[in-house]
This record gives structure tokens, sequence and C-alpha cells, in this order.
């Protein structure tokens, strides 16, 4: 009787541990991108779409290369730079202070590898992949603690996002020896708890980083995408993690592990050659989202697009980029976004070969705009 | 009388031990068979949608990547790497970027420019914008990178 009812109990057993819940998504939590519902417009832009023209202060003290970051919180810019700098801009673009520095003291940092908001505590944190340190700071620069982390854990990401529950979500590089995943996201209570999320289709012997923005925040979402995919993730506070939100169906379908079986690949992204060989998507690219509209870029019969998804209505359109010299030209600047418009920032030599005649509120910008003045920053605002 | 009550109800529990035998034993067997149908299937990977299959997230405790991969690295220590030929603490790597195309779109030839870093002339293949690689050393913790790395040609993807 004993061995009877183990029998039973094991066979239940099995069947239960058979079913893998994770696994079971339906169709109907998730939202698709027809390309055959979408609106085509020839020129991007062409709704006369609000903007407005920046003109970031420009001194020794503040002298940017290259935007890596922009976020915005409480009237006030925060900018990475290329030189390993966060930068505090009111939103007049009046330069207010900046935020850690580099040296070997303590309380500095040997690089600067991202930053992010945590909105809800009005703190910085600076991520030091090199010393494997998190530094957090006020919006008004003071140090307020360093937390050294784990360098297994933070190695190998090109940058940070937070979420609403304060998990934070590492993009990771593309190599064989660093990871084989999207995204690490990382439990902020012990910052030793990890999970690896969404795996790479294509691993390069050689280590890529992104600069691409892969991630966005509309509001407190957080939408995620992935290599070679055009399913737009989206981080569920409930769930504790990255699931499946938005599928793209443009002309061609996704790849699929079969193509790339049995294939090596000195880069992740060189797998862009065999998608387009086979007739498949490279996936989409280009994440940004204000609270009401998502961003991203797709291709298309060897052209490129853009595509604004209204996240509230879900509809959309997509345009292709014309080659006219016009201020929605300025539009491949984007490097963010706020709640309600996209964020570009164009470099000032670009900005001052510009005819601005017609316009004249960002003529008045850019008339006192030197070639080696710190970039424009244009605001897009939809609707 | 009593005798064929007593038999019957022996019979009778001996039928029921049969039949929970019977059904104990097709649970485990067919709990097997699904198991083995799943795993030789890949665990769905072939049979899922790319962003159903994704989700097959690994829950991670251990460490994460290995020190090697980069140029001339050492795990012991990234002293050993002269500074003449090596960035220290970095990786050899390729930075995947799209190209800002601006005000270059009549030329052909496109300069591409990261903010204020102009990276390099790419003849594009495609009619309009891009992506393009270009090498990098990102941080690395003790891995070291060698500086003709930085010197290689961007390449269009």
């Amino acid at each position: 009787m004993k061995v009877q009812k183990i029998i039973i109990i094991l066979g239940i057993m099995l069947l239960w541990l058979g079913c893998d819940k994770k696994q079971q998504i339906k169709d109907e939590e998730l939202i698709y991108i027809d390309i055959r519902l979408l609106q085509k417009k020839n020129l991007i832009l062409e709704d006369s779409v609000k903007y407005r023209f920046l003109k970031l202060e420009t001194t020794n003290k503040c002298l940017i290369r290259q935007i890596m970051k922009i976020d915005f919180d409480e009237n006030k810019m925060f900018i990475s730079d290329r030189n390993n700098k966060v930068f505090v801009f009111d939103n007049n673009g009046t330069f207010l202070h900046d935020v850690g520095g580099i040296g070997s003291g303590p309380d500095e940092q040997l690089s600067i590898t991202d930053f992010v908001l945590d909105k809800k505590n009005k703190q910085i944190q600076i991520f030091d992949m090199l010393k494997s340190t998190i530094y957090m700071y006020t919006y008004l620069g003071e140090l307020i603690s360093r937390k050294k982390v784990d360098v297994n854990i933070f190695r190998d990401f090109s940058s940070v996002d937070i979420t609403s529950d304060n998990q934070l979500v590492l993009t990771m590089y593309n190599n064989i020896f660093a990871t084989e995943y999207n995204y690490r996201m990382v439990n902020t209570e012990k910052y030793t708890n990890y999970r690896n999320c969404i795996p790479y289709i294509a691993i390069g012997e050689v280590c890529e980083v992104y600069r691409i923005a892969k991630t966005a925040k509309s509001g407190e979402i957080l939408y995620l995408s992935a290599l070679a995919s055009d399913t737009i993730y989206k981080y569920d506070d409930r769930e504790k993690s990255i699931l499946p939100a938005i599928v793209f169906n443009g002309k061609y379908k996704p790849l699929t592990k079969e193509d790339v079986v049995d294939k090596t690949f000195e880069i992740g992204s060189d797998v862009e050659f065999i998608a387009r060989m086979k007739k498949r998507s490279i996936g989409i690219r280009e994440l940004y989202a204000t609270k009401k509209y998502l961003h991203f870029v797709f291709e298309m019969d060897a052209e490129i697009y853009r595509c604004f998804w209204n996240l509230e209505r879900q509809t959309g359109s997509y345009y292709r980029y014309v080659c006219e010299s016009t201020i929605a030209n300025f539009f491949s600047y984007v490097i963010g976004a706020t709640d309600d418009a996209f964020v570009c920032a164009i470099p000032a030599y670009e900005a001052i070969r510009h005819n601005w005649d017609e316009n004249q509120d960002a003529k008045s910008v850019i008339d006192n705009t030197l070639e080696d003045d710190n970039p424009i920053i244009a605001f897009y605002y939809f609707d | 009388m009593k005798n064929i009550k007593l038999l019957i109800i022996q019979k009778l529990s001996q039928m029921k031990n049969i039949k929970l035998t019977l059904l104990g034993t097709a649970a485990l067997l067919i709990a097997v068979g699904l198991n083995i149908r799943h795993a030789l299937n890949d665990y769905g990977v072939r049979d899922n949608k790319l962003h159903v299959e994704v989700l097959a997230q690994s829950n991670g405790s251990g460490g994460g990547g290995s020190n090697s991969g980069g140029s001339g690295s050492s795990s012991d220590g990234v002293n050993s790497c002269p500074l003449a030929t090596y960035i220290r603490n970095a990786k050899p790597a390729w930075e995947t970027v799209r190209v800002q195309d601006g005000a270059h779109c009549n030329l052909g030839l496109f300069v591409v420019t990261l903010g204020k870093r102009t990276v390099a002339n790419v003849t594009l293949n495609v009619n309009v914008g891009g992506t393009i690689r270009v090498p990098e050393c990102p941080d690395s913790p003790g891995n070291c990178c060698e500086k003709s790395h930085i010197n290689k040609s961007p390449r269009y993807l």
C-alpha cells in the first residue's frame, strides 16, 4: 500500500514538474504591431510637430565631448559624457554642477560606466565598473553613500536602468566570455541575487558593446528590446521578471534558433548578415519612449524606418528617412525622452550649418552658437 | 455465508489495490513520457515562438563571466600588460552605433559622428542611415586591450 501511494505521489509530482508555468504566455496578453495597419508617412514629423531648441551653457567646467545618456527630473537635466563626467543643467540649459569625479580617492571614481536616477529617493547612482562600486549622490551632487558590489555580477555591462520597484537592469556586453544574455537583473536589497534575462540569439567571439538604446522608460514602465528580435519586453513588477509585451509584425519574420545554429560570429550583430540573407527581420532597435509614444527603428527593403507607436490608442505610423534638409532630419540625433517629448542632441557644428531662416525660435538659439560649443538640445513634442 | 462475505471483501480489496497500482504506474509513465518528449524537443526551443522561448531565463547566484577574452589579458593582474601597448582594465570590443547622418545626406559618403567625435567615413550600402561597428576598449576589470585595436577600421553592419 505504501509503495502504491509513493508511486502515485511521485507520478503527480512529475506531472506537475513537467508543466513549466513560465513558458505559458497567452497570446492575448501581447500587443501586436502589424505593419499593414500602420500609417505610412513620407516625411518624418510631417504633422507639424512642436519643438523647442535649447542651448547648453558652455564653460570650461562643463565641456561635453559626447552625450552618452540624458535623463530628467525636478526641472533638471542629468547628462553623462563620454569623458567620464556627469553634469547637471537646469531646464534653461544653465550649468549647475557636476556629480562625482575621476580620481584615485575613496570617494572618487576610476570610471563612470553609467548613471541612473532613482527618482523616488531623489538620488543619482553612479556605477564604477573598475572599482565595483555604486556611488549614491543627492541631486545636488553630495555623496550620500557608496556600496561595494560583487565584481563578478557588476561587470561587462554598458548601461543600467532602474525599475519601478528599484531593481537594477544591466545591459550586458555580447561575448562568450561576458554573458550569453541581453540583460542582468540585480536585486538592490542584497546586490548579490541576480537573474540573467533574454538569451542572445547570437553570441560573438569578440566583445560587443551596445550604445544603441536597447531600453526605454515610459513613465514607470521599463521597455526592453533584444538583439535581432521583433519583440519588446516589459519589466513586470508583480512577477519581478522581464516579459514579452509588444510584438512587431513587420514584413519579415524574426530569426529562429535554426537560422543561426552551427554558425559562428565575430560579433553578435553579425547575425544581421544572416537575417538579410535569409530575408528575415534584423530586429527592432533604438527604443525611446514618452508616456504616450514608443519609438523604434526597423529595416525593410534595405531602408530604415522609424515607428511611433501610440501606447494609449494602440495605433501608429512609420516614416522613411528622407534626405531633405529639414528640422525633422535632426531627429536622427535622438538620445532620450522626457514624459512628453523626444530629446535630440545636435552637435553645435551641425546646427550652425543649417539655414534656420524659416524658424526664428530655433534661429535665435543657434545664432549665438559656436562650432565647438556644447550640443543643442532639441525637444520634439508629439500631439 | 460469513465466509463468502469475507471472500468478497478480500477480493474487492485486492481489486482496489490493483486499480491503485495501475493508476499510479500509468501516471508515472505519462509523466516520464511527457518529460522525455519535452527534453527531446529541446525544451520547446523549436516549437515556441522566439518571444516565448526567450523566457527561459536562468536564475543565477553564481559568478559572471571569466576574465579571459581580452587581447593580452591576465587573470592574475593587469600589471603585466605593458602600458605602451595595452590599455589596462579594458577589453577589445566593437561598439555598435547608429550612423548619425544629419547634413551629409547628399554626399553618398557618410561622415559618422558621435557627438563631437568623428569616427569614420563610411560608404553605406543602404539608401540612408544604418548601423556601424567601431572598435572600442570598454572597461573590463582584469583585462587588457591592445591599443592597436582602436585603430582598426569601422565596419558597416
